[in-house]
């Protein structure tokens, strides 16, 4: 089975290291690529585009309060894009205002997880992320 | 001739001068209050031009003038507050009345009263100044109090973050570790992680607190009797684990904003719960009267009650009675409670004593 690839979108050194730990305690095959604002996060899915050799990330995880261009506007940006809106968008961020959830899902957020605060729990939380959008779901094939 | 002299008694009292310009001998006549006010001696002979210049100020002069034309041309009367400079050379304010009679459509005299309203008008300028200082200053004070909420958000919300980081790595080293470490680095671990776990809390707490006061909710029919329902469902483990009994009926229905109120209950419901007597299982009453223009409402308890000295230093912020050992908290419940009814328009205080019981009373305004 070919690796799935995410793009992590998160400018919190500590998130994006327990993130990478829990998703390499994980059973499914993977590739992680971080970058670290929402400006650059767009910039390297667009150089994907332009490039036939690089293939678009599975999955997205997209943290809210990013330098430079916020998680809102990098999910309006892929969301309005039809080379990038079948890719599912995780909103996975510390907020939890009604607000960004809302906001989130009115641009069509695939989902929203809060961060949970016990590092345990948000162990788990990645790991049913993998559980849920690598072995349960269908993804579609890029073209 | 008597009521004349009535008049004149009374005008006295008033301190109500009067004055006449006869308009066919063109002779100007004014009454000793007038002269008074002028500060001139009771021989002052008075003519029109010298009446004109005691006015301080030029458009004042030109208004009188143009009122007095007025009242011999076209039979209009005035009622004006000028500003006069006495003859002893005092400011005063005055309020001139005057009004024309007219023979045979001919104009023959113009008269009026004259009285000295300084005192008025200062206390009025006074009154008006006052208000417009208020007015800055209230404006200040809802900016910085908007600024301060701001920032206690923020504050709050960035605060989270490194927070999180601390007690996420620091269970983390224990998760993979522990088998590396003694009883006194697990030890030390517990501690980080303890005083990370109550920093969020105060946190959370603070940001609550700061949130206080936006209400963006309309006021509604709030019926006590079932936001009180709402609570204790709520709490009904806290309830089934001390055998608590609440007792309440015939709470009203108040016109009030329900989430904030539900809030001020359950703070105060639970503290009766969480501060009861090991050796008794706490009863709880909630009771309602109305007086004048307030509700009366009060949560007493049979726990274990606050020392009378302490009945105010309660409701600050962040002030709490007990070693956190003993009961836990953060001590933000009841000044949330404080912030929330000031803000709904009442007052909270209690009555207690050590060992007897509390009795948290707070009003709602009716209207």
């Amino acid at each position: 089975m070919e690796p799935i690839q995410i793009l992590l979108i998160e400018d919190n050194e500590g998130d994006i290291f327990l993130t990478r730990e829990a998703f390499d305690e994980g059973r499914i095959c993977n590739t992680i690529q971080v970058v670290r604002d929402g400006q650059e996060g767009i910039d390297f899915l667009k150089n994907i585009l332009l490039d036939k050799n690089l293939n678009l990330p599975d999955l997205i995880l997209l943290d809210v309060n990013l330098p430079k261009m916020n998680g809102h506007e990098v999910l309006l940006e892929i969301k309005k894009s039809d080379d990038l809106k079948h890719i599912p968008v995780i909103m996975l961020t510390t907020s939890s205002s009604e607000v960004d959830i809302l906001k989130s899902y009115q641009n069509h957020a695939n989902c929203y997880i809060s961060k949970p605060v016990d590092v345990n729990d948000f162990m788990n939380a990645i790991q049913s992320i993998e559980e849920f959008w690598m072995s349960i779901v269908k993804l579609p094939k890029h073209k | 001739m008597e009521l004349q002299d009535l008049l004149n008694k009374s005008n006295h009292l008033a301190r109500i001068g009067s004055w006449e310009i006869d308009l066919l001998t063109n002779k100007t006549f004014y009454s000793e209050i007038t002269k008074e006010i002028y500060e001139v001696g009771s021989d002052f002979v008075p003519t029109f031009d010298s009446g004109i210049q005691f006015y301080k100020e030029e458009e004042d002069k030109k208004a009188i003038k143009e009122a007095f034309d007025l009242a011999v041309e076209k039979g209009i009367s005035w009622d004006m507050e000028l500003q006069i400079i006495t003859a002893k050379g005092n400011d005063k304010w005055v309020r001139s009345i005057g009004q024309s009679e007219f023979v045979l459509e001919k104009c023959t005299r113009v008269y009026g009263s004259f009285q000295d309203i300084t005192k008025q008008k200062l206390n009025e300028i006074e009154l008006k100044e006052l208000n417009e200082k208020l007015k800055v200053k209230a404006e200040k004070l809802a900016i910085s109090n908007a600024e301060l909420e701001q920032f206690a958000y923020v504050a709050s919300h960035d605060l989270q973050e490194p927070l999180r980081m601390v007690s996420s790595f620091m269970t983390q080293l224990e998760n993979k570790y522990s088998d590396k470490l003694d009883e006194k680095g697990r030890q030390y671990i517990h501690f980080a992680v303890d005083g990370a776990k109550r920093m969020r809390q105060i946190i959370l707490d603070l940001l609550e607190f700061s949130r206080i006061g936006k209400m963006e909710e309309e006021a509604d029919l709030v019926d006590i009797n079932k936001l009180v329902d709402e609570v204790l469902i709520l709490q009904r483990k806290q309830i089934n684990e001390a055998n608590a009994q609440v007792i309440y009926k015939n709470l009203p229905v108040v016109k009030t904003f329900s989430s904030p109120l539900r809030h001020v209950f359950q703070n105060l419901i639970s503290n009766s719960l969480k501060y009861h007597k090991k050796e008794i299982s706490p009863k709880i009453i909630i009771s309602a009267k109305m007086m004048e223009e307030y509700w009366y409402f009060s949560v007493e308890d049979n726990g274990i009650g606050i020392d009378s000295k302490y009945n105010d230093k309660i409701f600050q912020i962040f002030q709490r009675l007990h070693q956190k050992e003993e009961y836990s908290g953060t001590g933000i419940g009841l000044a949330l409670c404080k912030k929330i009814i000031e803000n709904l328009g009442g007052t909270i205080w209690v009555e207690s004593q050590l060992n007897k019981g509390s009795k948290f009373i707070f009003t709602l305004p009716i209207k």
